[in-house]
């Protein structure tokens, strides 16, 4: 059972050559790993879609909403009946609007159409070890995977208490869960927004609460003044956004003057080249003031989707040229 | 050391260790995501049973650069390929040059030797990457990351014993068998 090498090439030479080589590719860098890494994705990723599937649905399972008293539901059944008046307002509100909105735009307006080819994959492999938040994607670039694609969730929407008849599901993109880092032929490694080394150039949307007002600090003729966030002035912040190593993102340097709150959301750009689109990336859960620069808040800010579980994804592909992102780092 | 057998099972801890090994995983604030090394377990049994320094550090090199080729982020946009063999290498001989010194039959043993030796490769490893990242790392990203291997080996030392006890069951397909009076291993 035991393989024996040839007489004159020694496992000591053997070893010495595999020790010289790792210096070599270490060297090389990009050039010799990123390959190498991309061919090594070919025999696990066959065999990893159905583990990863138990891995999904266990911690799918398991990350589920922790207990609740009574008190804490009773509460929360009667804030969901005032919201479900006010969201049964809110959309009758929308609907007048968007149908003039409609009009408006087929008359006057631009196309704003985003040219994107949406390519469904699936989550067939993790990092082994904990220090990234990587994730190995099924299609790659014989699919049209690029680097720097961004990658949304992809779930089923329907309200049908009923099993679905083919042609009435509703697949939508709900939020970001990062970007294609490196594309090989077949596979592809997403990047999560809670990885290190993500950032995004994205936007904070304040939540407009009218039981609990919020006053934020606005120019007006050179003097500043407080004002009442309404929807008029609730204009969207720009924000940098890192991933934090974990399991959320960090965003620093936030004035205080816009006043953000646990459970405003950050969205990514309209203008970003990759996605022209604004989606959810995560929800505000923390604001830190930041003991250095008083005039500015940290935030802490939990992902909108699941990446525990993540399993059904949509990499987003501008259609055209479109931008370019280098895999070499 | 009968190296197909030993190169199946790498494969198959390898895909154990990238896709259901992430229910193993837990998020911490301070340190970050934790989980196992399960190579590691793997590579500290091997280096306790094969009959030459020379088979550890094959091994060694083997599993390290079968992690290298798995592990794309961590330390900075460029992950490069090779410290993780090298250290494995390192590591591997290293356990075997000191088993004879130790009774490596008992679980505490065990476990100590796979926290000493996830620590070297990982710290090895992180250090390496760190150098070697292209857009710098800070001290304290790098301080960080050294804590978080250090939970890394912890977590791997508490569930070696569970593991080289399954490794213990299927040894004689891994390792042949030792011969003369060192067969028992020392108590």
């Amino acid at each position: 059972m035991g393989v024996r090498l040839p007489g004159k090439l020694s496992k000591k030479w053997l070893l010495a050559v595999l020790l010289t080589a790792c210096v070599v590719t270490s060297f090389l860098g990009s050039r010799a790993s990123v390959p190498l890494r991309n061919m090594m994705q070919y025999p696990l990723a066959p065999l990893g879609d159905i583990p990863m599937y138990l891995t999904s649905a266990f911690e799918g399972h398991a990350g589920g909403s922790p207990d609740i008293s009574r008190e804490q539901a009773r509460a929360l059944l009667v804030e969901n009946r005032r919201l479900r008046g006010q969201l049964l307002e809110l959309s009758r509100l929308y609907q007048q609007y968007a149908r003039q909105e409609r009009t408006k735009q087929y008359l006057f307006g631009r196309m704003t159409d985003f040219p994107c080819r949406l390519i469904p994959g699936r989550v067939v492999g993790a990092e082994p070890l904990p220090y990234g938040q990587t994730r190995i994607v099924g299609p790659g670039r014989s699919a049209g995977t690029r680097v720097g694609a961004r990658v949304t969730t992809r779930e089923l929407v329907t309200d049908r208490p009923k099993a679905l008849l083919s042609g009435y599901a509703t697949i939508s993109a709900t939020s970001l869960v990062g970007r294609i880092s490196s594309a090989g032929a077949f596979t592809a490694r997403l990047q999560l927004v809670t990885d290190r080394q993500f950032a995004i150039e994205a936007q904070i949307f304040r939540l407009i609460d009218p039981n609990n007002p919020r006053q934020i600090k606005v120019t007006k003729a050179n003097a500043a003044a407080m004002e009442i966030l309404t929807p008029q002035n609730n204009h969207l912040v720009p924000v940098f956004a890192q991933g934090d190593g974990a399991n959320g993102l960090i965003v620093r340097d936030v004035s205080v003057n816009d006043n953000v709150r646990p459970g405003d959301w950050l969205i990514t750009r309209r203008d970003d080249a990759f996605l022209l689109a604004g989606i959810r990336i995560g929800e505000v859960t923390q604001v830190v003031r930041s003991p250095e620069h008083p005039g500015f808040v940290t935030l802490h800010v939990r992902p909108h989707a699941d990446l525990e579980a993540l399993r059904e994804v949509y990499i987003v592909v501008p259609v055209g040229a479109g931008p370019v992102e280098s895999e070499h780092g | 050391m009968r190296w197909i057998p030993f190169i199946l099972l790498l494969y198959v801890v390898l895909l154990v260790q990238t896709t259901l090994g992430r229910v193993l995983v837990f998020s911490t604030n301070s340190l970050g995501a934790v989980g196992p090394d399960l190579l590691a377990i793997l590579a500290v049994f091997v280096a306790l049973r094969v009959r030459a320094g020379v088979d550890a550090a094959l091994a060694g090199w083997i599993l390290g650069f079968a992690l290298d080729l798995t592990v794309a982020a961590g330390t900075g946009s460029t992950i490069v390929l090779g410290p993780m063999a090298l250290s494995y290498a390192l590591g591997c001989w290293g356990v075997y040059r000191v088993r004879e010194a130790l009774f490596r039959d008992r679980m505490t043993v065990q476990a100590l030797l796979v926290f000493v030796f996830c620590c070297v490769v990982h710290f090895i490893w992180v250090t390496a990457e760190s150098l070697f990242a292209g857009d710098g790392t800070s001290w304290s990203c790098y301080g960080r990351l050294l804590l978080q291997a250090l939970a890394l080996g912890a977590y791997t030392a508490v569930l070696a014993p569970v593991g080289l006890r399954g490794l213990a069951a299927i040894r004689g397909w891994i390792v042949q068998a030792p011969a003369g009076r060192s067969r028992r291993g020392r108590r």
